[in-house]
């Protein structure tokens, strides 16, 4: 209706061209033109579409950048509300990841699965009002392998140097040649791969063996052209793939800010409505207080014990032998994919800077004895996680001492429960507050 | 058809003479201009301004 309205009032608009333009009479030199244009007393001046198209884009570009600012006030204010989070605008955006990294007073745990069981002193709940001075912000859900938590950390760029983040491992992404693609098309984002392969902060050799990985998931690039070219002209790494990326590179960077710009949005709508918290809303760290560990461990373990005891999982049922599979085990376990993913990561960490934490969840003891694998043939996924850590100059919490304590999982698989929490919290705490000695770095010791 | 099936009561609007209308009304002529194309600018904005961040869905069969 209005679009009627509107589209009359255009064929009662002047012309763009003058009208005394049009006509093949020439205007005698020294008479006033009889253009509207040139009406001095204004009462037949008809305006022009460019003026108005103009000035309707500027209000567009005002609203814009109010809508920015708008939107950037939301994820400073409410970042920490996003913490518990699952949102795709926090998981596959790229705007609170880099403000989380942003802050000093914030601690980026990159995760997977064992973020979402609601135990007792899980950290996201156990830090939410920053009792030691910072607050954990946990990036990962359900799936999430390396490749998952390289392309969140890739997205971040520049936010990435110097700064603390943590990596928890998942072992069983490692116990198998290949992990399940469905997890990480299910927890890709077009947008984070688009800012990594846009970034100038990563060198191009890395680039082309996180691209070589990624095309072996088409769903992840599926519609996306942009992507899908980046990828395979950046897999490639010839010449002509340098040139064409270079000619396209000024549309591939108006794509991005479109892309950006997009996210704020849903940033900002996703965190509407959330109550702000008052002791994290400030940007600043804190000073935070002491805390009992010895008398939280205590709390921690009782908790821990009157879940075990409403379990319904029993003890494994014995299918092989002890010791017979170990062969296998080995084997699968050092071609396992993970590890190339994850060494991708160590990479990216080692480029940017960063200081990270990588912290492994121990084995399941009980679950791989029953299928006859030996404690001396687990003990070779400590040693290659090691190994790599130590490649990388990266520090190592693995809880190997761990892998036979009833309590430390709530369940059979790698989600870990009120007690496990709680080491992970110490371990989190002492990071944070550069008090991980040189000598915890291979496990902690029971308190 | 659909001017006089349609909406009836709005018929004499489609009739309306808009050079009359805006004859020596040069600001309400240049304001409906504006809101004309305002109106195309942010329809668009509002059509493509919001992003899509969902993945392929998968189910975790580990809990």
């Amino acid at each position: 209706m209005a679009l009627y309205v509107f589209g009359k009032l255009l064929q009662y608009s002047e012309p763009l061209v003058p009208q005394n333009m049009k006509t093949s009479e020439p205007v005698p030199l020294g008479v006033p033109s009889s253009s509207p244009i040139d009406d001095s007393q204004g009462t037949n001046r008809k305006p022009s579409h460019l003026a108005s198209l103009a000035l309707a884009l500027a209000a567009a570009t005002a609203a814009i950048f109010g809508g920015y600012h708008w939107a950037k006030d939301k994820e400073e204010r409410l970042l920490h509300s996003a913490a518990p989070e699952f949102c795709d605008a926090k998981l596959h955006g790229v705007a609170l990841i880099r403000e989380a990294l942003t802050r000093p007073d914030t601690l980026v745990f990159f995760g997977s699965s064992e973020l979402i069981p609601n135990v007792p002193l899980k950290g996201v709940d156990f830090f939410a009002e920053s009792p030691t001075g910072f607050s954990m912000f946990p990036v990962g859900k359900a799936g999430t392998s390396a490749l998952s938590v390289l392309q969140k950390l890739g997205c971040a760029g520049e936010e990435l140097v110097g700064k603390k983040v943590v990596l928890s491992l998942s072992p069983s992404f490692f116990q198998s040649e290949e992990v399940d693609s469905k997890y990480f098309e299910g927890n890709s984002s077009k947008l984070q791969l688009k800012e990594f392969f846009g970034s100038y902060r990563f060198s191009d050799s890395l680039k082309q063996d996180v691209a070589a990985q990624i095309l072996k998931y088409p769903k992840v690039f599926e519609g996306d052209w942009t992507l899908e070219f980046t990828l395979r002209r950046i897999a490639k790494g010839g010449q002509w793939d340098h040139f064409l990326l270079t000619m396209f590179e000024p549309y591939m960077a108006f794509d991005r800010a479109i892309g950006r710009m997009q996210d704020h949005v849903e940033a900002a709508f996703a965190l509407n409505g959330e109550p702000e918290v008052a002791a994290v809303s400030a940007f600043r760290p804190k000073r935070g207080r002491s805390l009992n560990w010895d008398e939280l461990f205590r709390t921690a373990e009782q908790q821990s014990k009157a879940l075990a005891s409403k379990s319904r999982n029993g003890a494994p049922v014995i299918v092989r032998s002890k010791g017979s599979w170990d062969k296998q085990f080995v084997a699968k376990m050092q071609k396992a994919q993970e590890w190339k993913d994850f060494e991708l990561v160590l990479r990216l960490l080692k480029e940017t800077g960063a200081r990270p934490l990588v912290i492994s969840m121990p084995l399941h003891a009980d679950v791989l004895e029953a299928q006859g694998v030996s404690e001396e043939a687990r003990m070779q996924y400590g040693a290659q996680l090691r190994e790599m850590t130590k490649k990388y100059n990266a520090p190592l919490v693995y809880f190997s001492d761990h892998e036979t304590d009833p309590v430390f999982f709530v369940d059979q698989h790698d989600h870990i429960g009120s007690k496990g929490w709680w080491f992970y919290n110490k371990v989190l705490d002492d990071f944070y507050h550069d008090r991980l000695g040189l000598n915890q770095v291979a496990h902690l010791p029971k308190p | 058809m659909w001017k006089s099936g349609w909406l009836p009561e709005l018929q004499p609007l489609f009739e309306m003479d808009f050079d009359e209308l805006f004859e020596g009304r040069p600001v309400l002529r240049r304001l409906a201009l504006f809101m004309y194309y305002a109106i195309i600018v942010f329809t668009l904005i509002l059509m493509y301004g919001r992003g899509d961040f969902s993945t392929p869905p998968f189910v975790y069969q580990e809990f």
